[in-house]
């Protein structure tokens, strides 16, 4: 905890000494309310957690990754900005950013864990090797399971960041080859927050901490442990692209007419009818866009084993009924044969049914075009 | 009889090193490194159908992330001769200019800069003459003695909080820092500068490639179709976007970082 002289400081006076006004102050609680889903009257709350709360103490560990869930979450751009939210909570260890290496690193590690005994939160970036007595990762010479069953002791509560943690991701692969093993399977004894994703969304992660800091409680977790606020739908479910797969409009190749339409990706492989993520609602990089906004098919990158779920160009077959609405617990329950039959059957449907719509836009761009060629000869 | 040095783990970069230097008289006469941590990408990606082999091989680093994909959505296309598009070697060299100046930004400050860069050592800088360099170098706007005393001002209690986060242990005042204050304070000026913009030029690779880190790439060309009559595609606003991250970009680049080199 952020101590001089014995006193404690809060969030709200760390940002006040960083210069800014209470207005900035009022405006960052204000956003944070809104990213955690609560209404406009519990704006007053935040800001009074974040005034009176003290700076929480976090270790940030790297085993198998790829750094791509540091750098996600540097990119976010609100809650606040990066560098507030690194300064607010005290990033006492993370092997991307801080300025000490080999055992002045690890000193300054200790030295949190030590003085912040129960307290701290831990964060942990990759998976955990098991293979081989763990030397497919070591760090200051001790294995990852070493080095992660020391820092989970004392933390008050675990977050596993990005797909690594939570499911082993790309190492974990077939066949992974070095015994990728998420984090829960190592830990069971602590509060633990699943955050899948290769990475999950820069502000969702900002958003985590921000409501663990202002709450001093963990959000509400699904069954598999991930905050309902980011992991409660489908992407197909809040996708912008939806109406078209309700009507039965897909593009087919990835340079068709359908595609340049922005038409459904279903066809061309797209895995958000069994993908749990918030990439369709808060978007990525500050709400700028999202993989099938860009064109491109979800490849499921929050789910377990996505990797092996694939190829990520094919069509998949378990979907669950379409137009209808849902839940994952019946996806099971659903013949999967019926449901492509159906879904053929709706897409010609519906395909006859919008003829007249897709001719008339046909004709519609026929005439543009002859009208630039016009303009191009004149 | 020389002595031996380990420093593991290497921080400040991505993955995972440990280098073991000999030292015979103050001198380094021999050196050692190891890459403490192997996923096995190669024998994983083995078998795979080849038109995802790009996402796999991209996760072998998201601080430069697309890199690899590139290169394998490149290996794959002349395995099988497809040529693709202009407009999409187009959208691909867009995004690879974009990590380029990504890159070159965040490893020069934030993975780099601190291993020369004294934090503690720039509270002692007069604002004045650290405006004063920075003027006589580019005409970047926050140069100003103002501005200097400002970040100067941000750090000081930031230190005094005793609370140094990422700071904390690292080598101030080391013999071997050898940047004047001034300099040091321009250094952590533009250290939290490049922090706020890298997540901009960022940007660009969310709209050409739907998110970064770890954009969408496609063996035969790129997923974002362009469509100046539609939302569905790349129209006027989505291409004006680009380019104003761009510009901006280029205006950083040229009149920020690498003022100190």
């Amino acid at each position: 905890m952020a101590t001089k002289k014995g006193v404690k400081e809060t969030y709200y006076e760390c940002a006040i000494r960083k210069g800014y006004s209470r207005r900035d102050f009022m405006k960052f609680a204000a956003f944070i309310t809104a990213y955690m889903g609560f209404e406009h009257s519990m704006v007053g709350q935040v800001a009074k957690s974040l005034e009176t709360k003290y700076r929480l103490p976090i270790i940030w560990e790297h085993y198998q990754e790829c750094t791509c869930c540091s750098e996600s979450f540097i990119r976010s751009d609100h809650p606040m900005v990066a560098d507030i939210i690194l300064d607010n909570v005290s990033l006492d260890y993370t092997e991307t950013l801080m300025a000490a290496a080999g055992h002045q690193a690890e000193a300054a590690k200790h030295d949190s864990m030590k003085k912040n005994y129960g307290d701290y939160i831990l964060c942990v970036e990759g998976s955990v090797p098991m293979g081989a007595d763990g030397v497919y990762c070591t760090i200051a010479g001790r294995t990852a399971k070493d080095q992660l069953t020391e820092a989970a002791a004392g933390a008050k509560a675990i977050i596993a960041w990005g797909s690594c943690a939570t499911n082993g991701c790309v190492q974990g692969a077939k066949p992974n080859p070095t015994g990728a093993t998420p984090i829960h399977k190592i830990i069971k004894n602590k509060p633990l927050v699943q955050m899948p994703g290769c990475p999950p969304i820069g502000e969702a992660m900002a958003a985590l901490i921000v409501h663990y800091v202002t709450f001093d409680r963990l959000p509400e977790l699904d069954r598999s442990g991930r905050p309902k606020a980011f992991y409660g739908k489908r992407v197909h479910d809040t996708c912008y692209r939806r109406p078209y797969f309700d009507a039965g409009l897909f593009a087919e190749t990835f340079d068709d007419h359908n595609a340049k339409e922005g038409y459904c990706l279903y066809k061309l492989g797209c895995k958000g009818p069994t993908t749990y993520n918030a990439c369709a609602s808060m978007k990525w990089n500050n709400g700028v866009s999202f993989p099938i906004e860009s064109g491109h098919g979800c490849i499921g990158c929050s789910e377990a084993n996505f990797w092996d779920n694939g190829p990520f160009y094919e069509r998949i077959t378990n979907v669950p009924g379409f137009g209808i609405e849902s839940t994952a617990d019946n996806v099971g329950k659903i013949a999967t044969g019926a449901v492509v039959a159906g879904l053929t059957a709706h897409a010609i449907a519906a395909n006859i049914s919008k003829r007249k719509e897709l001719k008339g836009r046909y004709t519609r761009g026929r005439a543009n075009e002859e009208q630039l060629e016009k303009n191009e000869e004149n | 009889m020389g002595n031996r040095i380990v420093v593991d783990p290497v921080t400040r970069i991505e993955g995972h090193l440990r280098i073991e230097a000999e030292i015979k008289d103050g001198k380094i006469v021999d050196a050692y490194s190891s890459s403490t941590m192997v996923r096995g990408l190669e024998n994983i990606v083995k078998g795979r159908d080849p038109r995802d082999v790009w996402a796999f091989v991209q996760r072998t680093c998201g601080v430069c992330t697309t890199v690899h994909a590139i290169t394998s959505v490149r290996a794959v296309e002349d395995a099988l001769g497809i040529v693709i598009p202009p407009n999409a070697e187009l959208v691909r060299n867009i995004m690879e200019g974009a990590l380029y100046m990504h890159d070159h930004a965040v490893h020069f400050y934030h993975l780099h800069a601190l291993d020369w860069v004294d934090v503690v050592n720039a509270l002692s800088a007069d604002p004045a003459e650290t405006s004063k360099i920075a003027q006589s170098i580019s005409n970047w706007p926050k140069s100003s003695p103002g501005y200097f005393s400002d970040v100067q001002k941000r750090i000081q209690k930031f230190v005094d909080s005793g609370q140094l986060g990422i700071f904390a242990n690292g080598y101030w005042g080391h013999p071997q820092m050898k940047l004047p204050a001034a300099v040091n304070l321009l250094g952590v000026a533009h250290y939290l500068e490049a922090l706020e913009w890298q997540k901009e030029i960022v940007k660009v690779h969310t709209i050409l490639g739907g998110k970064n880190p770890h954009p969408n790439y496609l063996v035969g060309g790129m997923a974002c179709a362009i469509n100046e009559n539609s939302t569905g595609g790349l129209n006027a606003e989505r291409l004006a976007h680009v380019g104003k991250l761009l510009k901006e970009g280029k205006q950083f680049m040229n009149r920020s970082i690498y003022l100190i080199c």
